[in-house]
């Protein structure tokens, strides 16, 4: 393979997780698309274009994750207008101080930059995270019983939904696993 | 029937669930499911180094599966 790949010959998020692994920018994917990283099957993978980033709040980190993300292609958006140019430390900082998130959008996926895990610092997160190849590039996911915890906290009638539709995939992949059939089928 | 008559139509039949009282907030996790969890995050599949390549080719597979759908209505 050569060092430079273009976008469609990876997978979506490949070329993004390999821009900023080689950029040294900090982060963790959340979100069901980190929850999809535990997934033992195919049966309970959870349909998403999105990838959540969860970031330090860190202006310099931040800067290099944008310039990153541009860097592959992807355009970058704040809310419903484009993140403001230039692209430097003084957007960075207002952006880390309001919390805001930027949106990576491009190649059929959207890359949420965030600096918000409901119950959680980042550098509470960090040292719990796992380690993934994706496309031979080192991909930081959150641990899976924080990125659960972190949706429980929230609440949201779509966390609530994906709790009780995680719980019960886990629930039938045990069942499977130890050779049960489920009770309708006993 | 016309496009005001379609959508009256599906007003009427969103009502019921437009009136659904949704539940928010903070959810209680269950010890079972804590367990199942911590379970799986212990999988050897699931420690750090593990190649998670199938998960995006799979992600891309279903998007471009989905790119290639096209309506096909006889009507």
């Amino acid at each position: 393979m050569s060092e430079k790949t273009t976008p469609t010959d990876l997978a979506p998020f490949s070329g993004v997780a390999r821009a900023l692994a080689a950029a040294g920018v900090r982060y963790v994917v959340i979100g069901v698309a980190g929850v999809n990283h535990y997934a033992l099957t195919a049966g309970v993978l959870f349909t998403t274009r999105d990838r959540d980033l969860f970031l330090p709040p860190d202006p310099a980190n931040a800067l290099t994750a944008w310039q990153a993300c541009g860097a592959e292609g992807f355009e970058l958006w704040c809310g419903d207008e484009p993140l403001g140019q230039p692209l430097d430390e003084v957007l960075a900082r207002q952006v880390v101080s309001r919390r805001a998130l930027v949106r990576a959008e491009g190649h059929g996926i959207f890359v949420d930059l965030s600096f918000v895990m409901a119950s959680f610092s980042f550098e509470e997160v960090w040292p719990r995270r796992r380690i993934f190849k994706v496309d031979g590039v080192d991909v930081p996911v959150a641990s899976l019983k924080d990125i659960v915890a972190s949706k429980a906290a929230v609440g949201r009638p779509k966390d609530r939904l994906f709790l009780a539709t995680h719980e019960d995939a886990l629930r039938q992949l045990g069942r499977r696993r130890r050779g049960t059939p489920p009770k309708s089928e006993r | 029937m016309d496009e005001d008559e379609d959508y009256e139509e599906l007003v009427r039949i969103l009502a019921p669930f437009r009136a659904m009282h949704i539940e928010t907030g903070p959810v209680v996790l269950s010890d079972e499911y804590v367990k199942m969890i911590e379970e799986v995050e212990a999988a050897p599949e699931n420690q750090s180094g593990a190649d998670k390549t199938w998960i995006e080719e799979s992600e891309r597979e279903f998007l471009e599966y989905f790119a290639r759908v096209r309506e096909d209505n006889p009507d």
